[in-house]
């Protein structure tokens, strides 16, 4: 996976971080086409990503994009992908999929887990 | 989503060419759809024929960026645009209005200009001005080549 | 009016009747939240006034043993000296975003082992550009027709087709590597400068030998070339040395730059100051009078060596890896920045300061070492240099 940047998405982040479409441009994962026909996936299938740097797994729904690269997938930097990445590299990691149904990750679900003093 | 042109409208038409609309072919009409010479509600057989219903429906729906189109067929999809400036900076009647300004990569710096960004997306101006305008006008595609994300389309292609 | 939106520093906007002129969408949403947002300080979870936050910041300070400063990138210059100095009196530790990105390339050309140039003279002159690992239309929107591509400049009076080349390196097509004349896609960074080199060298690369040979020969054509090196060509960079390598072989063949692609207004900034006091770019350590890689923010947090923490103008909670993003809270925050983030959540002190550019003046410097001076445009909320200076005077 390679994280990206998006100009619709740093618009929004600096309106509102917490709007709808902050959400749904954070939590969408880009694909080829050809890519999602090997996965089984269409557009709007939400899936389950496990990194592989940490174990850590995040739900998002997936869109095709002639954008990402072949043969990988594509999200755009925000603090829902950071639960995956490494500080070694912040822009590739591989990771597992796996497609799940139900409701996309958001912001909040990532705060809960904030460690407190 | 499709592309607004005389070919994607055409397959949309009853393609009878049953001549009632005055043209000789459905796919002329569909050249004047798009040049503004001829209305959708001129095809008498989409407009009455309930089995044309669903075409009715998509032709309406391909047709309506039209209706805020400029003279010179210029189609701005604001939702596309993301204000970067390269349609500003390329258009050549900027480039010799604002010799100071949009030329050298800046906002334009008088009121001449055709293109401009205004709240981050692009607006047309003079558009009397532009290449693609009136009888002897030329295809330029400054503006369209320019921009990746297609805000900016225009009727003829 | 300037927008500190993002790297570019666009010097061009004008508001009208309440419309931003000529800023890209991102700016526009930067300079109307400026305009907009209500956003209260906040002290040990209890709205107070600004200056109660103050002091409570000052408290927390004066109390920590084991103080850090983060952030910075998008304050001015005069800020950020006060926040080094502020470092220096509490032999706290200071760093910014660089540590994560543009710093290892900026610092090569502190030390003038890579030559770089400024964006006007791309402008004026450069009939090659390359852009490596970045996608300047979704980050710095404006960066292509300001600088590098569409602009007419004094020795580049024929418009883009005739008088410029533009290629872009990286691992996909993006919305920039539509506009090239030329994309390469390249699944190992390394791979391909090798290539480059050997190709520049008058040797057959071991892989992409027709990409490799028709680059080398472009430049080879040109009168003036650049490269602009995004977070892509950072991260598939083991060894900074390969990469000055190529551009020593590049300045063999033509007149050839580098310019970081950094998003943040004033990171080279912050660079430029520190490596002034201290002869250090960033992760120092004022107690140790070093920097290292374990003195940058995210080191310390990892090994949880900081009880209080000092955020200007960030969200490293969004912006860091979780593991450890998740260990700020245990630590006292104090925040300063112009919005809610997803820091401002679990920061114990909020002091809410104006916007770059909008409520503060000042002076930054651009990615490419230019010095950009601005005029406050309104003056309503606090400033970062305000807030910044009362801590420092108390401590």
């Amino acid at each position: 996976m390679i994280v990206t940047r998006d100009v619709f998405h740093s618009e929004v982040r600096e309106t509102d971080k917490e709007s709808d479409s902050y959400i749904e441009l954070s939590a969408t994962l880009y694909m080829r086409e050809e890519d999602m026909k090997k996965f089984d996936l269409g557009d709007g299938d939400v899936v389950e990503i496990t990194s592989t740097a940490n174990n850590n797994s995040l739900r998002v729904s997936v869109k095709n994009s002639n954008e990402a690269p072949p043969g990988k997938a594509m999200m755009v930097n925000s603090i829902l992908v950071n639960q995956l990445v490494s500080i070694e590299n912040l822009k590739r990691f591989k990771a597992k999929i796996k497609k799940v149904g139900g409701n996309v990750t958001r912001p909040e679900d990532i705060m809960a887990k904030f460690e407190r003093k | 989503m499709v592309k607004l042109s005389p070919m994607n409208l055409y397959q949309l038409l009853p393609k009878t060419n049953c001549k009632e609309c005055g043209e000789q072919t459905c796919m002329a009409f569909a050249f004047k759809l798009v040049s503004r010479e001829r209305e959708l509600v001129e095809c008498r057989p989409l407009m009455e024929d309930s089995k044309y219903a669903q075409q009715k429906k998509e032709l309406e729906e391909l047709l309506k960026p039209l209706e805020d189109a400029t003279e010179t067929g210029m189609i701005i999809y604001p939702e596309r645009c993301v204000g970067c400036g390269n349609c500003v900076v390329a258009c050549p009647v900027n480039v010799s209005e604002d010799p100071h300004g949009c030329a050298i990569g800046l906002g334009p710096k008088n009121d001449r200009v055709i293109l401009r960004i205004v709240d981050g997306k692009v607006q047309a101006y003079n558009v009397s001005t532009c290449r693609r305008f009136g009888k002897n006008k030329i295809l330029c595609n400054g503006c369209i080549v320019t921009c990746p994300t297609r805000a900016i389309e225009f009727a003829e292609g | 009016m300037i927008c500190t939106g993002c790297a570019c520093l666009c010097d061009d906007i004008e508001l009208e009747n309440g419309k931003v002129h000529n800023a890209c969408i991102k700016g526009v949403a930067l300079i109307k939240k400026a305009q907009n947002t209500h956003f209260t300080p906040v002290a040990d979870g209890r709205k107070v006034d600004g200056e109660k936050a103050i002091d409570e910041a000052i408290t927390k300070i004066q109390n920590s043993e084991n103080f850090a400063i983060y952030g910075l990138d998008t304050v001015p210059l005069r800020a950020q000296q006060i926040a080094i100095d502020i470092a220096k009196k509490t032999e706290g530790y200071i760093d910014d975003a660089s540590s994560l990105c543009m710093g290892v390339f900026v610092e090569e050309i502190l030390l003038e082992r890579i030559k770089s140039t400024t964006l006007e003279e791309v402008r004026d002159r450069a009939d090659f550009t390359l852009y490596w690992g970045a996608d300047p239309f979704n980050s710095h929107p404006r960066h292509i027709s300001r600088f590098t591509y569409y602009p007419r400049g004094q020795f580049r009076q024929k418009g883009w087709e005739e008088d410029r080349y533009l290629a872009v390196v990286d691992i996909r097509e993006s919305y920039t590597s539509k506009l090239a004349k030329k994309i390469i896609m390249v699944e190992n960074d390394e791979e391909f400068i090798q290539s480059l080199i050997d190709v520049a060298n008058g040797n057959t690369p071991s892989a992409y030998l027709r990409d490799a040979v028709e680059l080398i020969t472009r430049i080879k054509k040109s009168e003036f070339g650049v490269m602009f090196g995004g977070l892509g060509l950072r991260y598939g960079l083991s060894d900074i040395g390969l990469l000055k390598n190529l551009l020593d072989e590049l300045n063999n063949l033509t007149e050839f730059y580098f310019i970081p692609m950094g998003c943040h207004p004033n990171m080279r900034g912050f660079n430029e100051l520190l490596f002034a006091s201290v002869g250090e770019l960033n992760s120092y350590s004022f107690r140790d009078g070093i920097r290292d890689s374990t003195f940058s923010f995210s080191s310390l947090l990892t090994k949880e060596q900081i009880d209080t923490i000092l955020i200007v103008g960030a969200d490293p909670v969004a912006s860091l890896p979780f593991e450890i993003a998740s260990k700020i809270a245990k630590a006292n925050v104090i925040l300063l920045d112009p919005c809610p983030s997803y820091t401002s959540k679990i920061a114990d002190v909020v002091i809410p300061t104006s916007v770059s550019g909008i409520g503060a003046g000042g002076e930054m410097i651009r990615i490419d070492g230019k010095k950009i001076k601005f005029e406050a445009h309104s003056l309503e909320e606090i400033t970062d240099e305000y807030v910044l200076k009362r801590i420092e005077e108390a401590i």
